[in-house]
């Protein structure tokens, strides 16, 4: 996609339905010079997906805070896999996802395997996103000088 | 009082007392250990009302995951009423609930109908939400539904139990950073809405903001409103402990608590639903609400009544009431039906909710903390009020411009402790 700048989809998994994680990770990722579609609470995972496909978006971030996320995001995943195969921007996703912190290391490994490109827990989470955020600008401002009208949001991934 | 309900006598009385009746938020999953928790809040001294918060499964109309979680081992985050059968909940209920103990039941769901049903079932009698306050902050149920099902559920409710008593959560919205303006306005139309639907006994809330002043002026303009808009129904006022992000240390946590508790006994109110200590950390359990719950009698009992406003609550009261007068009368007039004329007026933004996502929120007012700690509106939108917005520097970071505006009131409840 001949883009500009990054757009990404914002969503959470379906049983959560808190809105303040949202509010504030759509102004972070707007300041790093990201477009957002932000998708709210409770959206269904047909919806984030159809939405992701639709828009040729070049990530999606998931973000839940209610500890149903590890589940859910996994859940959300398969689904992708399953109905548009590999052929997907990166996944990423981070927030409260398990109901107890001790549990973070081991989430994060198995959500990896599942195939999310990267995973935010813990205290440092927002620092380490806006890493990745500002890492990903430059990779996505490189290939828009070299790369060809045609790319696509496959391609344009880390 | 003839035809009114046991929430409602004990809260007259408690009223006639000069006593604050202060309540948990509390649920579990279990019969024997919501009997338990209920008893245990009957047994406090001085004595406090009960509550059954509802799981989030129930909440958004899953009646079967409930029970299959519980079988799993898995405590729930409330009690699932519709799960279990009446007959096990009128069995936890037995010998607890009555005149002198009353229960609430708290949820957050949109469409309550199965809920009141079962509510009669077992004889509770008080509940709360509305059709704006469990629509918009809380998922993607079209504000149509909501309002749909609310008018059905409110009928469901005043057909069968006399003075049913229904709190309006519209004092909350979305937790925090909504002016206090709007968090009025809200209260009060959803009472208007519970009133034109058979409903004979409400109450208006009001959440907790960064500004004692605004508070103590957003408490009397709503007693205000209530004398002359709910005139010949039972009403009462109910103040939130500060809904937003908590104070982390203990110390911090139970100076907002105990402030929380000044602000109602100072400001006649009612009742107070009261947040612990664990607030940040985790869900609380049963000793974290008693301990809140003591605090908060300790501090209000120390109280009385101060119904004169300062010169500083004064000038916010005007402030407020005129932003509350001019918000109000164009929803008043879109239509005589309350529920059609708060769809009318969302969709053309003249009721916006600061940071909601909701896609039936218009989505273009914002809020700010002015110097003196005042929570005002930094971009009106289309609403019809003329306050002028308060002026923002340019913004080297929204993001973390909006934390620390969520944090503000933590902060300074962890400093001064």
């Amino acid at each position: 996609m001949n883009r500009r700048t990054p757009l990404f989809v914002l969503s959470t998994i379906e049983s959560d339905s808190h809105m303040w994680n949202l509010v504030y990770l759509q102004l972070l990722m707007e300041e790093q010079g990201i477009e957002v579609i932000n998708l709210g609470p409770c959206a269904p995972v047909s919806e984030t997906l159809q939405t992701l496909i639709s828009s040729q978006a070049d990530a999606l971030v998931i973000s839940s805070v209610n500890g149903h996320g590890f589940w859910q995001g996994r859940a959300l995943r398969e689904a992708a896999l399953r109905s548009h195969g590999e052929d997907l921007p990166p996944f990423l996703i981070g927030g409260k996802l398990a109901t107890n912190e001790a549990e973070n290391v081991a989430i994060a490994q198995k959500l990896r395997t599942a195939g999310f490109a990267e995973v935010f827990v813990g205290a440092e989470a927002i620092p380490e996103f806006r890493h990745w955020l500002a890492n990903f600008k430059r990779a996505f401002a490189l290939r828009s000088e070299v790369s060809p009208p045609n790319v696509t949001a496959n391609e344009a991934t880390l | 009082m003839t035809g009114s309900s046991i929430f409602s006598r004990y809260i007259h009385r408690a009223r006639d007392r000069g006593e604050l009746v202060v309540q948990p938020r509390m649920g579990w999953g279990s019969p024997q250990v919501m009997r338990n928790a209920l008893r245990a809040v009957k047994a406090c001294s001085p004595p406090c009302i009960g509550t059954l918060t509802l799981d989030s499964y129930t909440r958004t109309g899953d009646y079967q995951t409930p029970l299959a979680s519980l079988r799993d081992g898995h405590e729930l985050n409330g009690y699932p009423i519709v799960s279990h059968s009446a007959d096990i909940t009128r069995t936890l209920l037995a010998g607890i609930y009555c005149e002198e103990f009353p229960v609430q039941v708290r949820h957050g769901t949109s469409q309550p109908q199965r809920i009141f049903k079962r509510m009669i079932e077992v004889g509770l009698d008080a509940t709360e939400g509305g059709p704006v306050s469990y629509c918009l902050p809380y998922g993607r149920v079209p504000l149509n539904v909501s309002i749909n099902a609310w008018e059905e559920a409110c009928c469901i409710l005043a057909g069968d139990i006399d003075h049913a008593h229904v709190e309006s959560f519209g004092g909350c919205l979305m937790g925090q950073l909504c002016p206090p303006s709007l968090l009025v306005t809200m209260s009060v139309l959803e009472c208007l809405f519970f009133k034109e639907w058979g409903i004979r006994s409400v109450s208006l809330s009001y959440a907790q903001g960064p500004s004692y002043a605004q508070d103590r002026a957003a408490l009397l303009l709503l007693r205000e409103l209530a004398r002359e808009l709910l005139a010949g129904i039972d009403w009462h006022v109910v103040l939130y402990t500060y809904m937003g992000m908590f104070p982390g240390t203990d110390l911090g946590a139970e100076i907002l608590i105990s402030e929380s508790a000044r602000l109602a006994r100072e400001s006649s109110v009612e009742r107070l639903i009261v947040k612990t200590a664990a607030e940040s950390r985790s869900i609380p359990t049963l000793q974290d609400n008693l301990h809140a719950l003591r605090l908060s009698r300790a501090a209000a009992d120390a109280l009385c009544d101060v119904p004169i406003l300062s010169a500083h609550e004064q000038e916010c009261y005007e402030q407020i009431k005129d932003e509350v007068m001019a918000l109000l009368e164009p929803v008043l007039s879109a239509d005589a039906r309350i529920g059609r004329a708060l769809a009318i007026a969302f969709r053309h933004g003249l009721l916006d909710v600061p940071y909601c996502l909701h896609p039936d929120n218009r989505g273009l007012t914002r809020s700010a903390i002015d110097d003196e700690g005042r929570l005002v509106w930094a971009n009106t939108g289309n609403l019809p009020i003329r306050t002028v917005p308060f002026p923002s520097l340019p913004d080297a970071s929204p993001a973390a411009t909006l934390l620390a505006r969520l944090t503000h009131v933590a902060r300074r409840c962890d400093h001064v402790g």
